[in-house]
């Protein structure tokens, strides 16, 4: 069952992996320069597996419902996201009625993140 | 035929326990909006994101480059943050992060790294949030 039906992201651009490392401080070449980025077997630069999970979060702030907090969260980072995929952003309740489950996935339906998000 | 690998994992056990030195941040007006603004779903109101403890990772890399592990080595593998009260603009975070952990996989060709930060407001006893961090290294 799906709670919150998934809804794209806005794409990511290069430009947005550039603003995220600079406000972030992850400044690894593997998200930045295509060149280093393959010659450590990756297609291409990669986006910052932070950078979704800083989507997500913002997302469960918006749901978690007003006078609750996020007590613990924990991220799983599933699959390599290229800049420009087509990302989409959805999940549940858990059975408890206030936890969160959401994931990242792309239109192909691969999942690039999933993140449990403890409400208290 | 042995495969060659990049690192030697038992000189890397060697590192399980180390601490890194103490990091000290100002969360200022600046840096919570230009990361939350990073990071913001149009509709949602974020003052302090709740990975925001993400910008402040100095240990993480300290411990890495003690390794001789650069970063394009690296995969993020998970993340955990664990909060206890909240963090307030104009407060000064201190932290220092462990090696808490290393596991090999796949014969040696990944190695699993735990990291431990805990997050305290100077001064304060207890810590306002934990993180734990898993990297994934590349051992090929």
């Amino acid at each position: 069952m799906t709670d919150f039906d998934f809804e794209p992201l806005q794409p990511i651009s290069r430009r947005d992996l550039q603003n995220y490392a600079k406000v972030s401080g992850d400044h690894n070449e593997i998200h930045l320069d295509d060149r280093i980025a393959r010659a450590h077997g990756l297609p291409g630069v990669i986006v910052h597996g932070m950078y979704l999970a800083g989507l997500m979060t913002s997302r469960a702030v918006g749901i978690k419902g007003a006078g609750k907090k996020i007590g613990k969260v924990k991220f799983r980072f599933k699959s390599m996201t290229l800049p420009e995929e087509q990302l989409l952003l959805g999940g549940r309740y858990l059975v408890d009625g206030s936890d969160l489950a959401l994931e990242i996935r792309n239109e192909a339906g691969e999942i690039k993140l999933q993140g449990r998000f403890t409400i208290v | 035929m042995t495969d060659v690998r990049k690192f030697d994992v038992k000189a890397l056990e060697s590192y399980i326990g180390l601490v890194s030195k103490d990091y000290h941040y100002d969360v200022t007006v600046d840096d919570v909006q230009e990361f939350s603004n990073a990071v913001a779903h149009p509709n949602d109101l974020l003052p302090v994101s709740p990975v925001y403890f993400t910008k402040l990772r100095d240990g993480e890399f300290e411990i890495l480059e003690k390794m001789g592990i650069s970063l394009a080595d690296l995969l993020h593998g998970e993340q955990e943050y664990e909060y206890f009260s909240d963090i307030k603009i104009g407060v000064s975070i201190v932290c220092h992060s462990r090696l808490k952990n290393m596991i090999t996989k796949k014969n040696g060709e990944l190695i699993i790294l735990e990291v431990e930060t805990p997050f305290h407001v100077k001064d304060a006893e207890l810590p306002i949030c934990k993180s734990l961090t898993t990297f994934i290294v590349r051992n090929k």
